[in-house]
């Protein structure tokens, strides 16, 4: 293939979780829409933070909530859980960093409104260089023809790749 | 949960706000759109374009029977899961002659083993002479080894499947559903009718499934792709209609729970009426949410998700990450 994927939020994310999901979601194979967990992502940040805009569209990426404060730009990501927090923030800076690259001033706030929870995040310039270095892995990863074997990991069990995976 | 609506009587559907509305002389209902999968129309129903479009955006298909029970067609909404990445190793291994074999060969030994298990069931319950059924449905398949073409394996399995029906008399055993010999548009007896329509059913619901894969239902393996037609989703129902369709024929006429006067005698040929079709449809989606446990993935799942999973199973297969293996029930 010689195109290079477009790397989203979702794919950096998923790598950090499972690298599999992230050669999968590459590839456009999205998961069963009719997972439940999903329902309740879809319907949690329906229910929730009604006055902001929501899933906006910006260069390949989808912000799941923006709202302008001061002079800077507050992006939210909205998660179901504090379960895998550490892609999520990750998944934010990278949506920083895109903006970033865009000369827009934004910091981010990681939602879990089901737990009432909320995290600042900040993109330092640590930040700007270990994106860059992971979106390098993962392009280069992406580029494989088959995707890794599943593994069973935590994150399968409310994965909604489950079926797919051990099918 | 999201489940299936049926809709027998005469009337229109329309869309009101956000929820599906449908009036039938005078009687009103709205259904949600949240808990529905998929919608079949057996009766007389009005729609607009509008109601299509919502129907596109919640992710619901539509499948169209006429009033004798044929399978009409579908509205399927445009795909939601579309990855260019599987179409094209769809194609790849539609265009391949030998990997279309091995696919369409996986597919007749799916159908092939599974009608077997069928049969051999009922000779473990003492039905002896269906012995020299099995025998020569064995011999038929051994041929399919010697078997480079499509058409010569259509042959061999729409024999497999002939030799299969001519036992279902041995099996029934009953005067009034008689088997005699397969007949098609319009079937001749009550038993054919039931199983045309036990067919039609079963190529309806591959094909929502297959709606909520990557899979696109135009490209099939065994039968022919004319570009125009769904044909994936007959593929896949070969496997899946001896166990769930023809299973579930033999318990309800066992039961009783059908007699002949269900079946209605038209012009050309013997027609299924909305009373058979509402109690197989009930006894179909019971035993579509049967669950039963499957090797790998562990606990219990169900027939429908079982189907799923057999599509899940083509699409790595495609992707060349397992090779294709079809579903065999332990029986
Ligand atoms: S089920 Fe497990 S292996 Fe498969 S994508 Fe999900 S997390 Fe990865």
């Amino acid at each position: 293939m010689e195109k290079a994927f477009d790397i989203k939020g979702s794919i950096v994310q998923a790598y950090i979780v499972c690298k599999r999901q992230a050669w999968l979601l590459s590839r456009n194979i999205g998961p069963s829409s009719d997972n439940p967990f999903l329902e309740i992502g879809k319907l949690i940040s329906q229910e929730y933070y009604k006055n902001d805009k929501k899933e906006v569209y910006f260069d390949g990426v989808v912000l799941d909530l923006i709202r302008q404060e001061d002079e800077v730009l507050l992006v939210g990501e909205i998660k179901r859980s504090s379960r895998a927090k550490n892609a999520a923030i990750l998944q934010l800076k990278f949506y920083l960093y895109k903006l970033f690259k865009n000369n827009i001033k934004a910091r981010g706030k990681l939602l879990i409104p089901e737990e009432k929870k909320t995290f600042d995040v900040e993109l330092t310039t640590d930040d700007i260089e270990e994106i860059e270095t992971l979106t390098e892995e993962i392009a280069l990863f992406l580029y494989s023809q088959l995707p890794p074997q599943p593994q069973k990991i935590k994150a399968c069990s409310k994965c909604s790749y489950k079926e797919f995976c051990w099918a | 949960m999201k489940r299936p609506i049926y809709i027998f009587s005469d009337g229109s559907l329309r869309r009101k706000n956000n929820t599906l509305y449908f009036e039938s002389e005078g009687v009103q209902k709205f259904i949600p759109v949240e808990n529905t999968s998929e919608i079949y129309i057996f009766g007389e129903v009005e729609l607009n374009k509008r109601f299509l479009e919502f129907l596109t955006q919640s992710e619901i298909i539509l499948h169209f029977f006429n009033r004798y029970g044929y399978y009409v067609g579908s509205f399927y909404p445009r795909e939601y899961l579309n990855s260019g990445y599987m179409i094209l190793k769809q194609a790849e291994h539609y265009l391949d002659p030998n990997k279309r074999l091995y696919l369409a060969k996986a597919f007749v030994e799916g159908a092939y083993k599974n009608m077997r298990q069928i049969l051999k069931y009922y000779q473990s319950r003492g039905i002896d002479d269906l012995k020299i059924y099995i025998e020569q449905i064995e011999n038929l398949f051994s041929k399919i080894n010697y078997t480079n073409d499509i058409n010569s394996l259509m042959a061999i399995e729409g024999n497999i499947r002939q030799t299969y029906y001519s036992a279902f008399d041995l099996i029934i055993d009953k005067d009034e559903f008689k088997f005699e010999k397969r007949s098609k548009r319009p079937p001749k007896n009550a038993l054919n009718t039931l199983i045309s329509f036990g067919n039609s059913m079963m190529y309806t619901i591959v094909l929502s499934e297959i709606y909520r894969t990557h899979l696109d239902p135009r490209i099939g393996y065994l039968h022919a792709t004319n570009f125009r037609r769904f044909t994936l989703n007959l593929d896949v129902a070969e496997i899946f209609k001896p166990i769930i369709v023809d299973r579930l024929i033999f318990s309800i006429i066992s039961k009783n729970m059908l007699k002949p006067e269900h079946f209605e005698q038209d012009l050309e040929g013997i027609v299924i009426t909305d009373f058979a079709k509402k109690l197989f449809i009930d006894e179909l989606e019971q035993r579509l949410s049967t669950t039963i446990s499957v090797k790998n993935i562990g606990n219990y799942v169900s027939y429908r998700q079982l189907i799923r999973i057999e599509l899940y199973k083509i699409e790595k297969h495609l992707m060349g990450e397992k090779e294709y293996q079809p579903y065999v029930t332990q029986w």
